[in-house]
């Protein structure tokens, strides 16, 4: 598993349905582009375990644990 | 281990358990069973004993049944194993007779091939991606959200109708699906697409007809099948031609104006395309709607607590959705090699995700089989997830939110008058058409 030090939202797949914006908050913002932006990078350890249920609850499986900075 | 011996040690500790049954014996694949109620028993012995099962069943190309919630999950964040492109659903021999006449008719009317329709049920990732986001941004929160105050003031007129009918009645049963929960869902559908208001209520006679039973060699039925396909088609391709000649805001004008792979849509792909849209917007949201009522109403307590407490809506729209589970299945075709659970499925081989199993997994919910309109969490798949997650998720939740919210001042008063009737014959759906309902008297009437 690549380290959880950012996240990754795949722009084919997210659709704005923002349940990672209900479970991480801090994290993730759905925009008026109807997708998903992580807010804060990297992300803190603190807040990892919500990232992680984010990524699990993300219904399209648009997110995931990336090795970058998002571009 | 070759899968047949596999199959034998599972057939043989299940036999140890249910003194003599045996999986073989298990019944998940008979039309007429759905007709009453979803085999939740074979399920729970499935996902208990063998929950990648090989089954071989009379009239079905043999399958895996996958029916754990953790197994559908995976193979729907998985198209580049699991493919749509060729066959989704499981079939008995029957239902594939008239869907192979209908194509073969098809092709004989237009001089070309008819092999399976043009839309994202057929569809592989990266052309799904395409056409979908062709489509993405008229069901998207944003826009449905600025919806909720029509669906509402819809959901409003439709419940007094509904009442209305029920007290004309007079003590007599009225079918809810016909006077109630059909009627927001070939609306809103027909709103997003951009049918005309006066054309509503025929889209919604031709989907019934296109929807309903269609018995093999009953000539009268398929004449009138075969002349409401040709006025269904007629009025798609027309409401086409006048968006591609002067757009608006609607989901048509967007399909006819995307350029994918560097082309327009062309008038058979779009219609296509909307073929499914329809149905999808309507069966299955008017199967939730009303299978969501029969809920309630067979869980006094339930409904009790949704009306005492109107900011339950949402965790009952989520209870009722796991509860009912209007889709039955979609299958995957296998493009290679590959293993679930330990179990290995070839390239080749077909793959049916039950999805009312996984919304009953005792792995992932507690006491299953209570309707509980406070689940929480409720991480029910109703919808799927991944590549095909349901396009309108977040329309038939606002619709579901909308028609109970409605409907709440009046559901004490609402009583069963008999069982759901299913359409026949679908493995598909559960497609409800009939639910018998009445009013009881108010007090002092």
């Amino acid at each position: 598993m690549p380290p959880r030090r950012h996240v990754a939202v795949d722009r084919d797949l997210c659709e704005g349905h923002a349940q990672c914006e209900m479970i991480a908050p801090e994290v993730f913002k759905v925009g008026d582009d109807d997708q998903s932006h992580a807010q804060v990078d990297p992300v803190p350890d603190r807040i990892a375990g919500e990232v992680e249920n984010a990524i699990a609850a993300c219904p399209r499986g648009a997110l995931s644990w990336s090795d970058h900075p998002p571009a | 281990m070759p899968m047949t011996a596999v199959n034998e040690l599972v057939a043989a500790d299940i036999a140890l358990e249910t003194g003599g049954g045996s999986l073989d014996d298990l019944d998940i694949t008979t039309p007429e069973l759905y007709q009453q109620a979803v085999p939740f028993a074979a399920f729970e012995v499935l996902r208990r004993q063998a929950p990648v099962y090989w089954c071989l069943r009379p009239g079905f190309e043999p399958f895996w049944a996958i029916t754990k919630h953790a197994d559908v999950s995976w193979i729907e964040r998985h198209p580049e194993i699991f493919s749509s492109g060729s066959r989704n659903s499981l079939s008995d021999i029957d239902h594939l007779e008239v869907q192979n006449s209908t194509r073969q008719r098809r092709a004989q009317e237009a001089g070309c091939p008819f092999e399976k329709p043009h839309d994202l049920l057929y569809m592989d990732p990266p052309v799904h991606r395409d056409h979908r986001s062709a489509m993405s941004a008229s069901f998207s929160r944003r826009l449905i959200t600025q919806f909720e105050g029509t669906l509402s003031m819809l959901a409003r007129r439709y419940v007094d109708e509904f009442v209305s009918a029920m007290k004309d009645a007079d003590g007599k049963s009225v079918n809810a699906v016909e006077t109630l929960a059909g009627k927001l869902p070939i609306t809103a559908i027909s709103i997003i697409l951009g049918v005309p208001g006066e054309s509503w209520r025929d889209v919604e006679q031709w989907l019934n007809t296109l929807f309903s039973h269609r018995v093999v060699g009953d000539e009268d039925a398929e004449a009138r099948y075969r002349e409401t396909v040709k006025e269904y088609r007629r009025f798609t391709i027309d409401l086409i031609r006048r968006r591609r000649d002067d757009p608006q805001d609607d989901l048509v004008s967007r399909l006819a104006a995307a350029e994918i792979g560097g082309a327009r849509l062309t008038d058979r792909e779009i219609a296509d395309h909307l073929g499914l849209l329809f149905g999808a917007g309507y069966e299955t949201t008017r199967t939730a709607s009303t299978m969501g009522l029969n809920a309630l109403l067979r869980h006094p307590a339930e409904l009790r607590k949704l009306v005492q407490n109107p900011h339950l809506l949402n965790p009952a729209v989520e209870e009722i959705l796991r509860w009912t589970s209007p889709v039955i299945q979609f299958s995957r075709v296998c493009q290679f090699d590959t293993e679930i659970r330990g179990q290995r499925i070839r390239r080749g081989e077909t793959v049916v995700m039950f999805f009312p199993s996984a919304n009953r997994d005792e792995e992932v919910f507690t006491d299953p089989y209570r309707f509980d309109i406070t689940r929480d969490p409720n991480p029910h798949i109703a919808f799927g997830g991944g590549e095909h997650f349901c396009l309108g998720v977040t329309l038939a939740r606002a619709e579901l939110r909308a028609l109970f919210s409605a409907l709440l001042p009046v559901l004490p008063r609402i009583e069963l008058v008999g069982q759901p009737e299913m359409v026949p014959n679908s493995l598909v759906a559960h497609a409800v058409e009939r639910l018998p309902v009445r009013l009881r008297p108010e007090r002092g009437e």
